[in-house]
């Protein structure tokens, strides 16, 4: 697990906290990449989360909760729900957030190569 | 739509015709807003200006502990009108008109042609559960030609919004909204926001929708942060 970035993101939150008012407040701008499980999916308003385990080198396991949008919005714009699903292997793209653990999800890649975006929308 | 009543042409013959005619323009006055409309597109904000005290509390704003959102709570009445991928619902009655949020399961009822606010106003607004929503005022309406015109006073102190940004709002706001229709399937709601102890001049927001492809549901908020399981 990439310590290293969740440190500096820590680091320079004061700066973070003043610059950067976009869609979601409580998360840095910045996204890091994680490979994990997922775990303990709810899909509800206002925001659908699930549990994100990621194994470590060392054998330590860490584990995040994960936000996404409300799953009203996630329905209406398309999202694919059968691709997060409990135990779902996936390489997931996220951003940090202010509370301890905490991710936003914008993404992520399926072993089957199937692209996932956070609203839903084909990827870019 | 259900608008004024005694428009009952039938009843009105043989002298009924000319009745007819004015009770049909008294009809047209009054604009059909009706419907269940989706967000279109960030509303557009005017640039807030602040006084020191505005500011501070700004300043002070805390992200993580602020945002009454969490909790299932409008932070003003700008966040119930900001709220993407969500519909509200306009309902038009002779002497009311019922605005739901799908935001939250939030319904506001606004009188009519009132003499005023009361003394101690109440919340317009409350939730699905009947729990009261004070930081959306108590609000009163009324027709302008083409507009509803709504008037809001009796606000809790909050945020107009905490979405991508947040405007403090004490308990001294007070609010104009309008709402029109921009041809037949689009709705503008433009907002003025005066505070003086926030605000050194009024904050204005427009709001514009469309007519919703999707039915009006119940959101089912779940409120707190979710934490990790033991």
């Amino acid at each position: 697990m990439n310590r290293g970035i969740l440190v500096a993101l820590l680091a320079i939150a004061p700066l973070q906290l003043q610059a950067h008012h976009s869609v979601a407040l409580n998360f840095f701008d910045e996204e890091i990449t994680l490979v994990g499980t997922v775990r303990d999916v709810r899909w509800v308003n206002p925001h659908a989360s699930f549990e994100f385990e990621v194994a470590n080198d060392d054998g330590t396991v860490d584990r995040w909760v994960v936000e996404l949008l409300a799953v009203v919005a996630l329905q209406r714009r398309g999202f694919n729900f059968d691709a997060i699903q409990d135990g779902s292997q996936i390489e997931m793209t996220a951003r940090v957030g202010y509370r301890d653990h905490t991710l936003l999800f914008t993404g992520a890649l399926l072993p089957d190569g199937t692209i996932v975006t956070r609203t839903g929308a084909p990827p870019e | 739509m259900k608008l004024k009543a005694g428009c009952d042409f039938g009843a009105l013959l043989p002298v009924g015709l000319i009745l007819a005619v004015g009770c049909q323009q008294a009809a047209k006055a009054q604009p059909n807003l009706e419907g269940i409309w989706a967000y279109e597109a960030r509303p557009v904000y005017s640039t807030p200006q602040y006084t020191p005290e505005g500011q501070r509390r700004v300043d002070s704003y805390d992200v993580l502990t602020d945002d009454p959102s969490y909790e299932c709570i409008p932070s003003g009445l700008g966040r119930a009108w900001d709220e993407p991928d969500t519909a509200v619902k306009i309902e038009q009655y002779e002497d009311r008109v019922v605005i739901s949020y799908e935001m939250f399961d939030l319904v506001r009822t606004v009188e009519l042609n009132k003499n005023g606010h009361p003394l101690q106003p109440e919340p317009s607004t409350v939730n699905i559960d009947g729990v009261a929503m004070p930081t959306m005022g108590h609000s009163i309406g009324w027709y302008e030609d083409d507009e509803l015109v709504m008037e809001t006073v009796g606000y809790d102190a909050g945020y107009v919004t905490t979405l991508r940004q947040f405007p403090p709002q004490s308990e001294a706001i007070r609010s104009l909204e309008r709402l029109r229709k921009d041809g037949e399937d689009r709705l503008v709601v433009e907002i003025a926001y005066v505070d003086p102890l926030t605000f050194t001049e009024p904050l204005t927001a427009t709001h514009s929708y469309f007519r919703s492809e999707f039915d009006f549901i119940v959101y089912g908020c779940i409120p707190g942060h979710r934490e990790l399981s033991d």
